[in-house]
């Protein structure tokens, strides 16, 4: 609607423009100079009259032009074509998808897998070449952690191994992404990779879509990686910081041989297997201090962008409490007092004062005989309510903290009626539990548990996983190695090269609205063009 | 693309009258130019009185003493063997590109290398000048075979040339012209004759093209009927978007003209006015004529242009009027001046 507005505006501002009558042009004559002086003309001029402009090639060419571009907006309607195809409809458009990570470079058959898919590709190229009669294309994309751009055939001479790991999703993107000038038929995909479990073609694709050819490259090889790092600081009682390590193996490979090299030195890492899962390896250690570590893998198997990881342990101390709970002691390696220190204390013995301060304060909440608490609204806090049985609180619910919420803090966990069981304060970190009580039985075990994880929340004694950065052998980063780690993933048989073999195109909608537009402005150009010419012929 | 400025007269159509003319056209009739110039050949053409300036080697002194010691010392006279100058001005001023759809201009830069491809062929020299030009104080000469080229590329670059306004008042610059006339020259003034020569940098120019027994061609370029009945035309020639009836006077506003501003309020034109158009015209020129009145002068009837034409019309003007023109007559019937 407002298109047609627009344009009705147009048409009527033209129609206007050229049903008026121009001022007066001042006229040119030779002879002026010696005109005897004409008398002043006292007749009052008309600045608009009706016009007829029939007879102006200037009033069609704008009048085509208002109507090209209204058609450009209300026409709703594409045509078909099949792009660059012969006469029979038929051709090759292959599109070569070829991987380019960090495992590419694993050797292959006296050169690297890079290398094998690189003959893939020509041999590929050149069956194309070889259908000469036919209409054919091919187009490149090189996919590393994140997709190429789509370029010409020279790109895979051109290709490198990048210094990263890169998924198969990725790569299964690049082969169906709809874009570039070639209509394709065929989509060979060149990784070290297996072919997904997944749909072919792509959900939505039209039924004429490409032939997939999934070419997985390079004999399977036993590895063994490091995939990942966490760091603990100093927790409650007396539990020291603590490394954790993810060692996983792929194939037939030994127990791993797991260094550490810190600041402390060289140091072995006791690996043991994995309860849940297979092939899976974890090692701990103690830290000796913040610093730069870096765990290696004495035996790191095919692949050696994943034997070494470097990670940073920041500054770790023990926890600094401001303990004024009576009946429950402080949790020995607490460290006393301090600015940054949390203060733990009873929340009606707080001067407004404390709440400036990190703060776990409680209520008295149980005993609470006869409870008949129902949990009601309560936030995703994950870090105070995922160590929490909402079943049992329910059934041993306390009562709710009596009177308002104290500034700064906003429920968590509330009864039906509304009433706040827990509360926190984002700035400074704060949290309200209901005090725990010593009866020996499960409103103990309930109420400690809640009041510990709330302080263990707020001392940040979680366990972090630090920035890892995977080296290989001449210290170069490898982006996420992790992700190249499983060589050993067997070989699945290569698809037959005959396959891209001519077959109907897919047909393409193309809108018409640019087509118009362009006649529209191709109009406009044209009248400007004759408006240039009669101006210069009639210059002086 | 064709040169607007290449001659309606093709150079093979230019030989055929030219030829036809030396066979048909006395010389002597059309003035003193024409003839053969007296000079220090040894050719003996002549005798004439003794007059103050002459070499007094030329001094036949046993025809005097014949003449008794009473009279005049008498004088040989020669055929001169000296080449030859046509020299052609073209004025070059805003209003000569009007009307618009047939400009005096073309019709001047036509006349130009008709009348230089003529001389070309007697192997004449040539001298090519704008007046009222930037180019006013640089003429050009040529001789024998270049002369037409020469000609082509000074009437290209005169009609590719940006006008000075038609506001403005035009300058004449004529020193260096004059400077360059020789003895035996003839000049040619290509005009419409509607300027103001207030300076009387013209006159000077045609009075020293007629001494020394020179003489001073004047070609008058007439447009005023023509422009005066596009007004009454109702735009038959185009003069811009005003109609103009020939009944009553319509209002027009008139651009400023080498000088003369009328506003921009409009003026009413009518037959009043363009009727007093034409005695002031005619007085103009009857003023110029006076001023350049000389024995050299040789100012014959104008070419004026009919209505409604345009430059195919001016095209068929040109062939039709040019030929009998008694410039061309002259410089053609001679194969040479």
């Amino acid at each position: 609607m407002l298109a047609l507005l627009l344009a009705s505006g147009a048409g009527v501002g033209l129609l206007v423009w050229h049903m008026q009558r121009r001022a007066p042009v001042a006229v040119k004559l030779s002879f002026a100079r010696l005109l005897p002086e004409p008398p002043i003309s006292d007749q009052a001029e008309q600045r608009f009259a009706l016009t007829v402009p029939l007879r102006s090639a200037g009033f069609w060419i704008r009048m085509f032009a208002v109507l090209a571009a209204l058609a450009a907006l209300m026409l709703d309607m594409d045509r078909r074509w099949a792009g660059g195809m012969g006469a029979a409809g038929a051709g090759i458009g292959l599109r070569i998808v070829l991987d380019v990570t960090h495992s590419m470079g694993l050797p292959e058959a006296g050169g690297t897998r890079l290398d094998a898919a690189r003959a893939v590709a020509d041999a590929a190229l050149a069956q194309l070449a070889a259908a000469s009669g036919e209409d054919t294309c091919a187009e490149v994309i090189l996919v590393g952690a994140s997709a190429g751009t789509t370029g010409l055939t020279e790109a895979v001479s051109r290709a490198t191994l990048q210094p990263e790991g890169g998924e198969v999703a990725t790569l299964v993107d690049a082969a169906a992404r709809a874009e570039g000038d070639c209509p394709l038929t065929h989509v060979l995909v060149l990784t070290d990779a297996r072919q997904p479990a997944m749909d072919w073609p792509v959900i939505g694709a039209p039924p004429d879509a490409p032939d997939l050819l999934w070419h997985q490259i390079g004999a399977p090889m036993p590895n063994t990686g490091l995939r990942g790092v966490s760091f603990t600081p100093p927790g409650l009682g007396s539990k020291s910081a603590l490394i954790r390590l993810v060692v996983a193996g792929f194939g037939t490979v030994p127990p791993p041989v797991v260094w550490l090299e810190g600041p402390g030195g060289r140091v072995p890492v006791a690996v043991h297997p994995s309860l849940d899962r297979d092939q899976v390896w974890l090692g701990e250690a103690k830290p000796e201090g913040a610093g730069r570590y870096v765990a290696v893998i004495g035996t790191g198997g095919a692949y050696g962008g994943d034997d070494r990881l470097a990670f940073d342990v920041p500054a770790f101390q023990g926890m600094a409490l401001d303990w004024r709970m009576t009946g429950l002691s402080a949790p020995r390696g607490a460290q006393a007092g301090g600015g940054d220190a949390v203060l733990v204390a009873d929340l009606a013995a707080l001067t407004p004062k404390d709440f400036a301060h990190p703060l776990l304060a409680v209520y008295p909440g149980w005993p609470n005989a006869g409870s008949t608490g129902r949990i009601g609204a309560f936030v995703q806090d994950t870090a105070v309510l995922a160590a929490l049985n909402l079943d049992t609180f329910e059934r041993l619910a306390p009562r709710p903290l009596q009177g308002a919420l104290p500034p700064g803090f906003a429920p968590v966990l509330t009864d039906a009626a509304g009433a706040v069981y827990i509360a926190r304060r984002a700035t400074p970190p704060g949290l309200i539990v209901p005090a725990p009580m010593r009866d020996g039985a499960e409103i103990e075990a309930l109420s400690l548990t809640l009041f510990f994880t709330a302080l263990s929340d707020l001392a940040g004694r979680g366990s972090v996983v630090p920035g890892m950065e995977w080296l290989d052998a001449q210290g170069q980063t490898i982006a996420n190695a992790a992700q190249e780690s499983d060589t050993a993933r067997a070989l699945a048989p290569p698809p037959a090269l005959a396959r891209i073999a001519p077959r109907p195109r897919p047909v393409q909608d193309a809108p018409v609205w640019p087509l118009l537009a362009l006649a529209a402005l191709a109009a406009l150009l044209a009248e400007r063009g004759l408006m240039l010419w009669r101006g210069m012929r009639h210059a002086v | 693309m064709t040169d607007p400025t290449e001659p309606p007269l093709s150079v093979d159509r230019l030989q055929k009258l030219r030829l036809a003319l030396r066979k048909t056209v006395p010389a002597q009739s059309l003035g003193a130019h024409l003839r053969r110039k007296q000079g220090q050949s040894l050719q003996f053409r002549d005798y004439r009185d003794y007059q103050r300036g002459d070499d007094i080697r030329a001094v036949d002194w046993r025809a005097s003493l014949r003449r008794g010691d009473n009279r005049d010392l008498i004088v040989k006279t020669f055929e001169a063997e000296e080449r030859m100058t046509l020299v052609l001005v073209v004025d070059v001023r805003a209003a000569m590109r009007l009307p618009v759809a047939a400009p005096k201009l073309l019709y001047a830069l036509w006349s130009m290398r008709c009348l230089a491809q003529v001389a070309a062929e007697a192997g004449d020299d040539v001298i090519l000048s704008t007046l009222f030009g930037p180019q006013d104080a640089a003429p050009r000469k040529a001789r024998g075979r270049a002369v037409p080229e020469a000609a082509h590329r000074f009437a290209h670059e005169i009609w590719q040339s940006v006008s000075a306004p038609l506001a403005a008042e035009p300058v004449a610059k004529v020193e260096a012209l004059v400077a360059r006339l020789k003895p035996a020259s003839a000049v040619v003034l290509l005009s419409d004759l509607l300027f103001a020569d207030a300076p009387g940098a013209v006159t000077r120019l045609a009075l020293a093209a007629q001494q020394s027994r020179r003489a001073f061609f004047v070609m008058e370029l007439d447009t005023l009927a023509m422009e005066a009945a596009a007004l009454g035309l109702g735009g038959a020639v185009e003069l811009g978007p005003a109609k103009f009836a020939a009944a009553k006077p319509v209002p027009v506003r008139l651009a400023p003209v080498e000088g003369r501003d009328y506003g921009d309020t409009p003026r009413l034109l009518g037959a009043d006015v363009l009727g007093g158009l034409r005695a002031r015209v005619a007085d103009h020129h009857q003023g110029l004529r006076q001023a350049w009145a000389r024995g050299g002068l040789v100012w014959p009837d104008p070419v004026i242009w009919p209505q409604g034409v345009d430059k195919a019309g001016m095209a068929a003007l040109f062939v039709k009027s040019f030929p009998p023109s008694a410039i061309f007559r002259g410089v053609a019937a001679r194969g040479g001046l």
